[in-house]
C-alpha cells in the first residue's frame, strides 16, 4: 500500500517536472502545499509575523525564477526549506542584527515573550506546544521544525543548516530532552 | 514516549498558519510572472550589450572616416 509519504513524494516529482517546464499550475501546487509550511517555520523562527510573510514570498518568488533550472532530482520539500534557512540568515545579516544569528544559532536564548502562534492557540495543549517550541534556543528549535513537524530527514535537515547528520541528531535529542518537561501537563501545574 | 510517538504528537497539536490571503495572491502573481519571463534579466543584459557594440562600431567608422579625410 502507498504510504503518505510516498504519495506526498509522487506529488512533488510532477510538480517538479511541471516546474521544469515553467508551468505556473505546478507552481500553484507547491504553493498552496508548502506556502503554510514554510510560513509557519519562519514564523516561528523569527517570531514575527510580517516578516515571515516577506521571507515566505523570497523563497517562492526564488522558486519561480530557478524552476527551468533545477535539478531533475531535486527534493522539493527540503529544497523549500534550505532556502527558507538562507533567506532568514541572510535578512539577519543584512539587517546586522545584533545576535550573531548566523554564528551563534545554536547559542541564541530565545526571544522574551509569547509568540505569535501562543496568541493563535486555541486549547491550551496548543498553547503549552507552541510555548514549548518557542522557549527552545534557535538551533534546538530549528531541527526540530525541520525533522519533527515537517518531516525532513537528519540528512536533509543538515544540508539546509549547514550540519553534519550527526550533529542534527544531537541537537534533536538535546531538544527533546528540553521539551519533554515543558509538554507535560503534571509539571506545567506543579511550577505554575 | 519515543521520538516518532513525540513528533506525532508535536505535528498534531501544532497551529497550523498561512500566509494572509492577500499576500497570497500577490505572492502567486509575481511568481507565474517571473515563470513566464525567466529570462527578463538576460534579455535587458543581451540588449545594453548589443547597444555597446553597435555604438562602438560606429564610432571606430567615424574615427577611421576623419583619419582617412585628413590623412
Amino acid at each position: 500500500m502507498e504510504s503518505r509519504a510516498d504519495a506526498d513524494r509522487l506529488e512533488d516529482e510532477r510538480w517538479l517536472v511541471g516546474l521544469l517546464h515553467g508551468d505556473p499550475a505546478a507552481f500553484d501546487g507547491v504553493f498552496a502545499a508548502y506556502r503554510g509550511r514554510v510560513f509557519g517555520y519562519l514564523a516561528r523562527m523569527t517570531g514575527r509575523r510580517d516578516l515571515a510573510e516577506d521571507l515566505t514570498q523570497e523563497v517562492f518568488l526564488r522558486l519561480a525564477k530557478a524552476a527551468r533550472g533545477l535539478r531533475p532530482d531535486t527534493r522539493l520539500r527540503a529544497w523549500l526549506f534550505t532556502v527558507a534557512h538562507h533567506v532568514m540568515v541572510s535578512h539577519a545579516r543584512a539587517q546586522q542584527v545584533t545576535f550573531a544569528l548566523a554564528a551563534e544559532l545554536a547559542e541564541r536564548p530565545p526571544a522574551p515573550g509569547p509568540t505569535p502562534f501562543e496568541a493563535m492557540a486555541q486549547s491550551a495543549t496548543q498553547q503549552r506546544v507552541e510555548r514549548a517550541l518557542g522557549q527552545l534556543p534557535v538551533g534546538h528549535r530549528e531541527v526540530i521544525l525541520l525533522v519533527a513537524i515537517e518531516g525532513l530527514s537528519a540528512a536533509d535537515a543538515g544540508a539546509a543548516l549547514g550540519l553534519t547528520p550527526e550533529a542534527v541528531r544531537q541537537r534533536l535529542s538535546r531538544a527533546r530532552a528540553m521539551l519533554s518537561p515543558a509538554l507535560d501537563p503534571d509539571s506545567q501545574r506543579s511550577t505554575s | 514516549m519515543t521520538d516518532d510517538e513525540l513528533w506525532s504528537y508535536l505535528r498534531t497539536e501544532a497551529i497550523t498558519a498561512d500566509v494572509d490571503a492577500d499576500a497570497a495572491a500577490v505572492i502567486q502573481r509575481r511568481a507565474h510572472d517571473r515563470l513566464r519571463h525567466p529570462h527578463r534579466v538576460l534579455s535587458t543584459t543581451m540588449r545594453a550589450a548589443e547597444w555597446f557594440v553597435v555604438t562602438s562600431a560606429v564610432i571606430a567608422q567615424l574615427t577611421w572616416a576623419w583619419r582617412v579625410v585628413l590623412g
